[in-house]
């Protein structure tokens, strides 16, 4: 079915509660922007970005980007059919993001069986707000989980997760 | 089909007014992929979605990115998904027979209408979450605070309670060393040399005592424990006293020093003339120490009930950067002054406020300064007072202690024995009992005529044994001996059964006087 010259193709998802940074995230990885402004996401929206996956070969990561849910609802399950791995995100100015990352990691698994993802603690720039502690970020290492510290606002790590996610799906 | 019968029931041209509609608000456009998700034919407007251009046999995965992964057995409902040219649609999918079918409606509106809500929602969750950690912070905060504010009292009290422990030791040797004196003095009335050193001894008892006094009346003051025992006074008589005190010390350092009064009535005015005399001892005390050459004028004025006093030196006056901190406690003017705890004016300034005055520093500079304050001081009812302590002037032996008993509790031997010596002298059986144990037990098989209690002993301390005697009809008079001046415990002591109270250093013949009163009353 799959056809020689045309580019490979996989579909990831972005997951997590609203307002954690997934459009921010997505915006900064395609179009390399940022805007302090929120807009949310009704539904999804769907960007595709060309990656490279070894020194010889690229593929295109058709990335949806999913309204902010607190669980899987059976629209985003609609949403989320057929990805090949998925980037959790969750606010790490706001530890019940954390949770509700958590709880979506486990219910796409239930849905979708395992596939590969990575757990991205995002707006890492806000310092005096973060509240996350080392040690609960050493608990999601200890999962054995691709953990990013990511800031949409400076890029860092940003292009470093999705480029994992990417080598992880191919 | 159902298609076929709703189109059997609606008449062709509404139906294809429907159509037209529907096609112009929603764009459809239609594909149809077979089995291998090869796009087999299509229909509707794909430029407007910004498709590149289709072809009969195109990949599906190539072509349309949404249905990358989707298999011609899925069905699928996308209410809103926006592509990257921006326009939202809802994506409907459909397995086939053949194939799968796609059915793609522009969904702007929709996507409008719930952005509207979706957004405001959320942003109304943000901000409470907003809130509620600012609360929790601002909780934190204030827990905090008050943590320290407690830390503070803490050792606040904490310093006070050790002054005041400190001081209470002192208080029971100096008493016996004034008491052993004033016995002293009696005895060697013919000795000047004698008397004199005996003299040096009394007044550095003294003076240790006033120190004393001071730290006790801060921690007091400090705590808000303090009552003023307001009495008939007869303000000539205690300006007298204060003149003989400072007129001495004055000429010895060639300091002229006076008394200046106006208004004094010939009756006996009402305060607490012990707080007075305290407060102006301490006034003229700082301005005599500090003055080196010229005056300390100190003049007082009565006027309708009110009591007007003003200390002028003309001493090196007080320098403009300490002048606010002069009512502080520990606070000494100059850092090389040499006696006292620095605690005169603070207590001074704390014992005009409750006497319902304000002590201020009225002037002060290279001619000197001048300290000002006015109080209340009512003329006494005409009636005469039943206040013991009134009676200190004048020792009183009465008649009437000859063949009483008098049961002493009290655990320091040496003030035991001060009592007993003055006691017996006054004509008084005396009967001791070492700690409240004693007390009870010794009372209630002598049967003593009166009982000084001492309120902190060992074994079972004087409230207690106090409370167990009347408990038991005991019913002589109990005065209650303590180093502890405030009101809380003397209403303690009185509620337990005391009929009056002294407190140490006792005047021995303040402590006679009030024996005898208390005896008289009960026959
Ligand atoms: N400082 C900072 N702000 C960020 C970062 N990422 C996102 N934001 C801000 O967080 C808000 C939400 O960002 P979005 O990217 O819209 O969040 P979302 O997860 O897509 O939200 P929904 O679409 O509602 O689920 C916006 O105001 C962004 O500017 C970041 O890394 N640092
Ligand atoms: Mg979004």
């Amino acid at each position: 079915m799959s056809n020689p010259t045309t580019e490979q193709k996989r579909k990831v998802c972005l997951v997590g509660d609203f307002a954690v940074g997934k459009t921010s995230l997505t915006r900064r990885f395609v179009n390399n922007v940022f805007s302090d402004k929120y807009l949310t996401t009704v539904g999804v929206k769907i960007d595709t970005k060309v990656v490279e996956v070894n020194e010889s070969q690229t593929a295109k990561l058709v990335v949806w980007d999913i309204a902010g849910e607190s669980t899987v609802t059976s629209i985003n399950e609609n949403y989320m059919k057929g990805l090949a791995g998925y980037l959790l995100v969750a606010d790490g100015t706001r530890p019940a993001t954390i949770e509700t990352a958590l709880h979506l990691q486990q219910r796409t698994e239930e849905i979708f069986g395992s596939l590969p993802f990575v757990f991205l603690l995002n707006k890492n720039d806000l310092e005096t707000q973060w509240a996350v502690t080392d040690a609960q970020e050493q608990l999601l290492r200890d999962k054995g989980w691709k953990i990013f510290l990511t800031s949409a606002k400076s890029g860092a790590h940003v292009e470093t997760a999705f480029s994992w996610l990417a080598r992880e799906v191919y | 089909m159902s298609d076929a019968s709703t189109r059997q029931r609606i008449p062709d041209e509404a139906f294809r007014h429907m159509q037209r509609l529907f096609i112009e608000r929603t764009h459809p456009l239609y594909l149809r992929f077979d089995r291998d998700m090869k796009l087999e034919d299509w229909w509707g407007d794909s430029d407007y979605y910004g498709f590149e251009p289709l072809h009969v046999g195109d990949d599906a995965d190539s072509k349309v990115d949404f249905l990358v992964g989707v298999t011609a057995q899925d069905e699928l409902e996308l209410p809103i998904v926006q592509t990257p040219n921006g326009q939202p649609v809802s994506i409907h999918v459909r397995p086939e027979d053949t194939g799968l079918c796609v059915l793609i409606l522009d969904a702007a509106s929709e996507h409008e209408r719930q952005t509207e809500i979706q957004q405001k929602s959320n942003e109304v969750q943000l901000l409470s979450k907003k809130q509620q950690m600012l609360m929790e912070e601002l909780k934190a905060t204030q827990i905090e605070v008050d943590r320290k504010r407690r830390e503070a009292e803490a050792a606040n009290r904490l310093k006070s309670e050790f002054i005041s422990s400190m001081s209470h030791e002192f208080r029971t040797p100096l008493t016996s060393v004034l008491g052993y004196t004033e016995i002293l003095e009696n005895t060697l009335q013919n000795e000047r040399s004698q008397l004199e050193k005996l003299g040096a001894i009394s007044r550095g008892a003294k003076h240790l005592l006033s120190l004393i006094e001071n730290l006790l009346d801060h921690g007091r003051l400090e705590d808000g424990a303090i009552v003023m025992q307001v009495r008939p006074t007869d303000l000539n008589a205690l300006l007298a006293d204060l003149r003989a005190i400072f007129t001495p010390l004055a000429e010895k350092k060639g300091l002229e020093f006076s008394i200046q009064t106006s208004g004094l009535p010939a009756d006996r005015v009402l305060l607490d003339d012990m707080r007075y005399r305290q407060v102006l001892i301490n006034l003229v005390g700082n301005a005599v120490k500090f003055t080196e050459t010229g005056s300390v004028v100190a003049r007082v004025h009565w006027d309708n009930g009110q009591l007007r006093n003003e200390v002028a030196d003309t001493g090196p006056g007080i320098p403009e950067a300490a002048r606010e901190r002069v009512f502080l406690a520990f606070q000494r003017v100059n850092e090389d002054q040499e006696s006292g705890a620095g605690l005169g004016l603070a207590i001074s300034q704390r014992i005009v406020r409750i006497m319902g005055g304000q002590l201020v520093l009225e002037s002060s500079g290279d001619e000197g300064s001048e300290f000002g304050f006015t109080i209340d001081a009512p003329i006494a009812p005409d009636d005469g007072d039943h206040d013991p302590a009134s009676n200190r002037e004048g020792t009183v032996v009465t008649a009437s202690a000859l063949g009483h008993t008098v049961l002493l509790a009290e655990d320091d031997d040496d003030i035991a024995q001060l009592v007993e010596l003055v006691l017996e002298d006054a004509g008084y059986r005396l009967v001791r009992a070492r700690n409240g144990r004693e007390a009870v037990d010794k009372a209630l098989l002598e049967k003593p005529d009166l009982m000084l209690m001492d309120m902190n002993m060992p074994v079972v301390n004087g409230i207690e044994a106090v409370r167990e005697l009347r408990a038991s009809g005991f019913s002589s008079p109990v005065i209650a001996l303590t180093a502890s001046a405030s009101a809380a415990y003397r209403e303690s002591a009185i509620a337990a059964g005391c009929s009056d109270y002294l407190v140490k250093p006792v005047d021995l013949a303040t402590l006679l006087s009030t024996i005898a009163e208390a005896i008289a009353d009960t026959a």
